[in-house]
């Protein structure tokens, strides 16, 4: 790889990178937090491969001014080794595929993680409640639904299909990057819709039941919502759960 | 540029693994509890998550005994995936292939020596 290809493929990098800080591309990928540090790198990158231009362009001039007489004692081209050829995968990716956020196929690979939270925040005392999927599996098991049971309730998420086609609404939770996503599930039952498409972002309307279910992957809880009313629902700007632990 | 190009190596190596290996097979491993902190090790390896992260992914494991837990958080930042791959490109392949078991070896014996005294 010469000099000229290392300065497109840092720049490309750098801009693929502005590009996807800039739009919420990047946050099917990392959590909200690392934008700045995102754009931060584009930029870099970006000086980086202008750097590599401009000491190109003045080693050639130097070259061809005084060749004679002023030896750098570095008269080759500085190459990469073929194994940087490489980079330009995770580029071509960002470009063309834009690899979506995970979704049912992860989730149902993996066992919910669903842990006992420190406390519950308190809930507006009438209305229909809008929990997060977390929000309701951890009340639901751990508080044995004490503070949501008779509630109409709202939550959104995607949804998944098991081996045997029982319905799940999902909501990946994230801690920093889709590496470590985790998902935590709800069992549906009720009325639910009779076509489900994996995937498919819904919100739900529905109650607390008390029926729970043992994940098959990790044997961890999952609780049950029962359905009375389903509408599908956009992406989330933010498809990951970022609060999280925190 | 260089150690770039190992590092998309390791991390397509540490996704396509998460991608297609299944995580049943943990659930069988937790029961021993030699094998669980093996299984939990390797596990740490392949996915090549940052020690920011591998902690909540720990807490998440939870039929695991807590020995099993400390070594996945210590081998984990030690020796990963991606961590070969820059080490095979910049120390050359010779000496990651003898580095990085002699890391993996090392990193289990202090977490299960510190599992053996503390926990």
């Amino acid at each position: 790889m010469n000099r000229q290809a290392q300065a497109a493929v840092l720049f490309l990098t750098g801009a693929a990178l502005l590009h996807a800080g800039f739009t919420n591309l990047y946050l099917r990928y990392v959590k909200a937090g690392l934008q700045p540090l995102l754009l931060l790198s584009g930029g870099v990158l970006i000086a980086a491969a202008l750097a590599t231009v401009w000491y190109e362009w003045r080693g050639r001039r130097e070259n061809r001014g005084d060749g004679h007489g002023h030896d750098h004692g570095d008269g080759h081209v500085h190459r990469e080794p073929r194994v940087s050829w490489l980079l330009v995968l995770p580029l071509l990716a960002l470009i063309l595929v834009a690899p979506p956020a995970l979704g049912s196929y992860s989730a149902m690979r993996t066992g919910t993680a669903l842990q006992q939270p420190y406390g519950y925040n308190r809930l507006p005392a009438s209305g229909p409640l809008d929990l997060t999927v977390v929000d309701y599996a951890s009340r639901a098991v751990y508080d044995h639904g004490r503070s949501i049971d008779g509630r109409q309730i709202k939550v959104t998420g995607f949804v998944a299909l098991d081996r045997s086609g029982s319905p799940y609404l999902v909501r990946m939770a994230l801690n920093c990057c889709a590496a470590d996503a985790q998902p935590v599930k709800i069992a549906l039952t009720g009325t639910i819709p009779p076509v489900l498409q994996p995937d498919k972002w819904l919100q739900v309307t529905g109650t607390y039941t008390a029926k729970q279910t043992k994940d098959p992957v990790n044997n961890g809880p999952i609780p049950y919502f029962r359905v009375t009313a389903a509408t599908p629902v956009p992406t989330p700007k933010d498809p990951y759960d970022e609060s999280w632990n925190n | 540029m260089h150690a770039g190009g190992f590092l998309v190596i390791g991390a397509m190596a540490a996704a396509t693994l998460k991608a297609v290996a299944p995580a049943s097979w943990l659930r069988t491993a937790a029961e021993n509890p030699l094998v669980a902190i093996l299984a939990l090790a390797i596990l740490a390896v392949l996915l090549s998550i940052c020690s920011e992260a591998d902690a909540f992914v720990a807490a998440s494991l939870t039929q695991f005994s807590l020995t099993a837990k400390l070594a996945f958080l210590v081998v984990g930042p030690m020796i990963d995936l991606k961590l070969f791959a820059m080490q095979a490109g910049t120390f050359g392949r010779g000496f990651a292939l003898r580095f990085a078991p002699a890391t993996f070896a090392l990193a289990i014996a202090g977490a299960v020596l510190t599992g053996a005294v503390l926990l």
